[in-house]
């Protein structure tokens, strides 16, 4: 599903994963980018819930949770992925 | 075969009775390693491999563990998964299957899963698979005799028959089963692809997963919320800096306390007089110059040594160095290098490091490699294949044969200069960063983002820590006393024979013009090369000042990395390894030559 059909359906919001705040849950919609199969591997993929844990400062990694599975992405990545908050 | 920590090596570790490091990171094997397993009175040959997330490398550990499996395409495969994370498991798992593979699945961590209230029908499975699959706790050797019953009969069924099989559990319909081409195509399952994509089998994998995984309520424990707060930037930092805190204060009080309270006492007062008194010939023969005390000339009268760490013999300095101070001082840094892998706590530091070691070209993996060369810097180097792209592997390899000091090193600088040992530390960190920081603008190429997994803590098996103390201590010791040894016997004869006085005069222009040390500095520098902590001690012995000692060390350090460390990066490095050394020569003359600089500045001689 492309981004912008989705935001056309209008289902919640549609935030960057970066953006969402510590504790803050959404669901993923959306993973763009060259490495998604490398997200994907790791069982972070499209309809998955997701939870931020932690963000670090100065541009830092982000630390989430999917499936009680604690991941860290850098915040390139994060960006890419798109998360719809109920 | 299996993902990244989910616990390939104490599973091979169990079965062979072998010894293969084993950590609470991903990340910890980068080599393979063969073992043989006594089962009903055959040898079978067991194979260790790295963690691998797909069947696409993405770094050179996971290529090590691909390039096996091709090399053995009959291998019986042990898949291991995380129980806890079924769904990535079983992806890979079918990846397998799909490549025609026969393997049995371990499902690990079955504690893990339990505590978590995470419940794997192993049985519903084994069938929808047609696989054997056995629930294991690795580090208990929980159901791993099961698991070698088992691997005999391990199947090959083919993602064909996966996908008769979940038709027959009433599970692939055309509706339910959304990706998959055969009930798309209207076939039916037997006429499924023999290859999926990526989609196709996360649908499968979903399928599967439904049917066989109950998740029960989840209550957060209080080891998740210190695993939060250790990461959380307002409170893990903090705690970051007590953890390495108290990891230097333990490594220096205890290295030191063992080293002055003992060892300097029994070797000064009866270990070097006893061998004064008996050792054949006396002073004045060559051997006895060799193996146990050089002497100095005082007031022109040969006058024996007092202490071993002056009289630079086999048998006096050189067991002195490396059993009373050095092996103290690594005894004490491999056990608390052991707590900090197995509980876990690295890749949480690798995260809170990230922002920091990105200015430099690596990401926070970066830790794993720099921590473990403060032990030796030969498995640090080894380390550095888990890092993604050639740059990183380069500027990484560089920065840490120039600047990071093996704990042999760090253990006789502080027995030398126990006051500087500290400055002389920071003066190489910021080296290490500033020096990344140029690396990362002058080396083409990128550094990719962090993606790693954060383990939950664990609590350490005292039976896996002490095996993997055991292990690296012998391993120091097999490589350091002959090495001290040679070292010595090569310095001493040279010295003998004028060589290095010779050598000292050539170079004297550079020593004592450009880095305002003694020209007798070129001895030790010669003695460098095959171990630094030797090189160190014999600095001590060279009259100098204080500040020019300081100067002396930082050099040694930064100088030609040890042998050991020499071949690693020539085998990881390749050609690139040339570059390096190019590095390792201007930083020598520039970061040495500025210390002297400061010196000046400051004054002091």
């Amino acid at each position: 599903m492309r981004l912008s059909h989705i935001r056309k359906k209008g289902i919640g919001m549609i935030k960057d994963l970066y953006e969402l705040a510590p504790d803050e849950q959404g669901v993923i919609v959306a993973i763009e980018g060259g490495r998604r199969h490398h997200l994907t591997d790791l069982g972070l993929r499209v309809g998955k819930r997701i939870k931020m844990v932690t963000r670090q400062p100065f541009k830092g990694p982000v630390v989430v949770q999917v499936d009680q599975v604690t991941l860290s992405l850098g915040k390139g990545l994060a960006l890419k992925i798109k998360v719809e908050v109920a | 075969m299996g993902h990244p920590n989910v616990g390939k090596s104490v599973i091979f570790n169990r079965l062979t009775g072998a010894d293969v490091i084993s950590s609470n990171y991903p990340g910890t094997t980068v080599d393979y390693k063969k073992g043989l397993m006594r089962h009903k009175g055959t040898d079978i040959e067991v194979i260790d491999v790295p963690g691998t997330f797909s069947l696409e490398p993405r770094d050179k550990a996971e290529g090590v563990a691909l390039t096996m499996l091709k090399d053995n395409p009959q291998a019986r495969i042990i898949c291991v998964i995380d129980a806890s994370k079924l769904e990535r498991g079983l992806y890979l798992a079918l990846d397998l299957i799909e490549q025609g593979h026969p393997l049995v699945l371990a499902l690990n961590m079955w504690d893990i899963a339990h505590d978590k209230n995470i419940n794997v029908d192993a049985e519903k499975l084994s069938s929808l698979l047609g696989v054997p699959v056995i629930p294991t706790v690795a580090v208990s050797a929980e159901g791993l005799s099961l698991l070698m019953d088992t691997l005999l009969d391990a199947g090959t069924p083919g993602i064909a028959e996966v996908g008769k099989r979940l038709r027959l559990a009433g599970l692939m319909t055309s509706q339910a089963c959304e990706g998959c081409r055969g009930c798309l195509l209207g076939k039916a399952c037997g006429e499924i692809p023999e290859h999926l994509t990526s989609d196709e089998r996360w649908a499968m994998v979903e399928q599967i997963a439904q049917r066989t995984v109950t998740v029960g309520h989840y209550r957060h424990t209080l080891k998740d919320a210190i695993g939060d707060y250790t990461v959380k930037p307002l409170t893990g930092t903090p705690f970051a800096i007590a953890v390495l805190y108290a990891f230097w204060s333990i490594f220096s009080t205890f290295s030191g306390l063992i080293t002055d309270g003992f060892m300097v006492k029994a070797f000064d007062l009866y270990w070097l007089p006893w061998l004064q008194e008996w050792f054949p010939g006396g002073p004045g023969t060559w051997i006895y110059g060799v193996m146990v005390d050089l002497g100095h000339v005082k007031d022109g009268v040969w006058t024996a040594s007092t202490t071993c760490l002056e009289s630079f013999g086999v048998l006096t300095s050189g067991l002195y160095l490396e059993i009373g101070v050095v092996l103290p001082a690594v005894f004490i840094f491999y056990i608390m290098l052991a707590l900090l892998e197995d509980v876990g706590y690295l890749p949480r530091l690798a995260v809170l490091m990230d922002t920091f070691l990105h200015k430099i070209g690596l990401h926070g993996y970066a830790v794993v490699p720099t921590i473990l060369s403060l032990g030796c810097n030969v498995p640090g180097v080894e380390a550095t294949r888990i890092l993604e792209t050639k740059k990183q592997r380069f500027v990484m390899m560089t920065i840490l044969a120039i600047f990071i000091p093996c704990g042999a090193q760090i253990a006789i600088m502080h027995d030398v200069i126990p006051r500087y040992t500290g400055f002389v530390m920071a003066y190489l960190f910021l080296g290490y960063f500033v020096f990344g920081f140029l690396l990362n603008r002058v080396i083409p190429g990128t550094t990719p983002d962090i993606i790693m997994d954060v383990p939950v803590y664990q609590r350490p098996i005292m039976r896996d820590v002490r095996r993997k103390v055991a292990m690296r201590t012998k391993s120091f010791l097999k490589d350091a006393i002959p090495y001290v040894t040679l070292g010595i016997l090569i310095v001493n004869i040279l010295y003998s024979q004028g060589a290095i006085d010779a050598l000292a005069k050539a170079s004297a222009p550079v020593f004592e013009g450009w880095f305002g040390v003694p020209r007798q500095t070129a001895g030790p520098l010669l003695a460098a090369f095959l171990r630094k902590d030797l090189a160190i001690a014999q600095l001590s012995a060279i009259p100098m000042t204080e500040y020019q000692l300081i100067t002396a060390i930082v050099l040694v350090s930064i100088y030609f990395p040890c042998i050991g460390t020499f071949f690693m990066m020539l085998k990881e490095g390749g050609k690139a390894f040339f570059g390096s050394l190019i590095v390792l020569i201007c930083v020598a003359f520039t970061w040495v030559g500025l210390l002297r600089l400061v010196w000046n500045i400051m004054g002091v001689q």
